[in-house]
């Protein structure tokens, strides 16, 4: 996998949408089409769990603070 | 050091010190000197020659076109230092700043004539028979407008235009200005603003966790991509649009050409959901202002289009309470909601990013020797948040502690959203011009498009629906 590169300009003002080079267009369709399978690894499964199981235990103790103590 | 510095030269940066110029010329009323009161201001308008005059009564002298002249040679001044030191092309720069400043104020102006700008219950006072009742920032949606035929059907204007074609710059540099008379709105009910902060930093929380889990579980296991395009792009559509899909880009040193690819699309949908949100929440959502406005910053991706869209909200639901129910909520405390919302996104955008990281360098691309430092946290941080975070405590602390302030402090913020208002127009016009549709189409994004569409009116709008819901429903804003 090719590294992310920070050029003085891309540091500086970052990418413009417009910037996607036509002249690779036909090669990034193709590649949409045809992207390989890769297996979903338990780290990823663990990642999706684990933001889920937060996002609700979360959301019970936000629920019980904001009604508490920033009630309207 | 010579990374560092680089790092420091960003629009980022230059957003948080332009924003912070106006905040602090804007000032001078507070100790009795009037510095910008010569901007613009448009009114909702008849007469075109009526249309325009400075701000502040100080400059009664001067014609309104001279004070739209000035503001404009104010703008294009403080917009080519920061384009000088960003190393833009100049000359391209200053002529495409002044196409966009020149056609977002036709748009402003053209959004203010009465007939679409009048709301039904000053009908009387125009002496008109209707008005489509839509207040003066139906202009941002004519900007939009202009903006998406100038860049769907004249891709080589837009082209022309593209030096100064920034609209992540000019929305971050109007959220630093905003933090100012945020502020002096929420010392008027700090009670009601403390509970929007916590509020909207819990709802946010709360989206984040979940969308973002949802949209690469879709993205992975649903569309078979892989995990190169799926984290930039769970981030891009559930988070913080662009920002977000380029740092998370990023984080796991994915080609380029997948967070840029992702950001376009964003782009793409967040002016849809821009040009349908907002009504939808006037229709079915103006008895509950606050749960539409932290809708729309959790619903629409991209700073520009989020607080555009809080903008157009608190406008057409303020206008349909008065006319519906007779309630005339104060100006501004829906678009508090939907930037503190959007802004709290920002901020969580840097720890996000660190944590994919962490997981791409030591669970997926395990290689010996590779580490991820705290330091990319900050790296990531929104700097633009931090000038929001100062304007508006600034304002809100001095109000409070010396309340005979408070009369120039609301001059000061109002010469200060004169500025502010005019990069909220540019935006959205030049949202509407980096969105080409074809473009992204022949370029294969059909099926991130669908990945898109079926997460975004899939859930991500109705899980945002619910949370704005369990956090902000009966908490109303204060009336006028």
């Amino acid at each position: 996998m090719a590294t992310y590169p920070e050029t003085r300009r891309e540091l500086a003002v970052g990418p413009k949408p417009q910037e996607v080079p036509i002249r690779s267009s036909t090669r990034l369709a193709e590649e949409l089409a045809n992207i390989p399978d890769e297996p979903f690894l338990s780290v990823e499964a663990r990642l999706v769990g684990w933001s889920l199981g937060v996002g609700a235990i979360l959301l019970v103790f936000l629920v019980w603070v904001s009604y508490t103590f920033f009630a309207g | 050091m010579k990374r560092q510095q680089l790092i420091r030269n960003t629009e980022d940066w230059w957003a948080l010190w332009i924003g912070l110029s106006v905040f602090l010329l804007s000032l001078g009323p507070l100790v009795g000197k009037d510095l910008l009161g010569w901007g613009v201001a448009t009114s909702v308008w008849l007469s075109l020659g009526k249309a325009m005059a400075p701000v502040s009564k100080a400059y009664a002298g001067l014609s309104g076109i001279v004070a739209l002249f000035l503001t404009y040679v104010f703008m294009l001044l403080i917009m080519g230092v920061g384009a000088k030191a960003l190393k833009f092309d100049l000359k391209e720069f200053a002529i495409g700043f002044t196409v966009i400043f020149w056609v977002s104020y036709t748009c402003w102006l053209i959004g203010n004539y009465a007939y679409i700008a009048v709301t039904p219950d000053k009908q009387a006072a125009f002496k008109i028979p209707w008005s489509l009742g839509l207040t003066g920032e139906a202009g941002f949606i004519v900007a939009l407008l202009a903006g998406l035929i100038l860049g769907n059907f004249f891709p080589g204007v837009a082209d022309f235009l593209r030096e100064a074609t920034r609209p992540e710059w000019y929305i971050k540099t109007a959220i630093v200005i905003l933090g100012a008379s945020l502020g002096v709105q929420a010392a008027s009910a700090t009670g009601l603003a403390k509970v929007v902060m916590f509020r909207g930093f819990a709802a946010i929380v709360e989206a984040y966790l979940i969308y973002w889990a949802l949209v690469y579980l879709a993205a992975r296991k649903l569309f078979k991509f892989s995990r190169e395009w799926s984290a930039p792009l769970a981030s891009g559509i559930s988070i913080c649009g662009v920002s977000a899909a380029i740092a998370t880009g990023a984080a796991i040193k994915a080609r380029p050409v997948v967070p840029i690819m992702v950001s376009s699309l964003v782009v793409v949908f967040a002016v849809v959901e821009l040009l349908i949100l907002p009504f939808v929440a006037q229709t079915f959502l103006y008895h509950q202002p606050l749960v539409a406005a932290a809708w729309m910053g959790l619903a629409v991706k991209t700073d520009g289009a989020a607080v555009a869209s809080g903008t157009i909200t608190d406008a057409l639901i303020r206008a349909k309470a008065l006319a519906v129910t007779g309630v005339n909520y104060k100006e501004g405390w829906m678009l508090l909601t939907t930037t503190t919302v959007k802004v709290f996104i920002d901020v969580f955008i840097g720890i996000w990013a660190f944590v994919l990281a962490l997981i791409w360098v030591y669970g997926i691309n395990r290689k010996p020797g590779e580490t991820v430092s705290v330091g990319e946290i900050w790296e990531r941080f929104p700097k633009f948040v931090i000038g929001y975070a100062l304007t508006f405590l600034a304002m809100l602390f001095l109000t409070l502690q010396a309340p005979g302030l408070l009369g120039a402090a609301k001059v000061a913020t109002a010469e200060s959203n004169i500025f502010r208002v005019l990069f909220f127009v540019m935006t959205f016009f030049t949202i509407g011009l980096v969105s080409n549709f074809r473009k992204l189409w022949e370029e294969g994004i059909g099926k991130l498009a669908l990945v898109y569409v079926v997460c975004l009116f899939g859930f991500i709008i109705w899980i945002g629906l619910v949370i704005s819901w369990i956090f902000f429903h009966g908490i109303m804003p204060p009336t006028a």
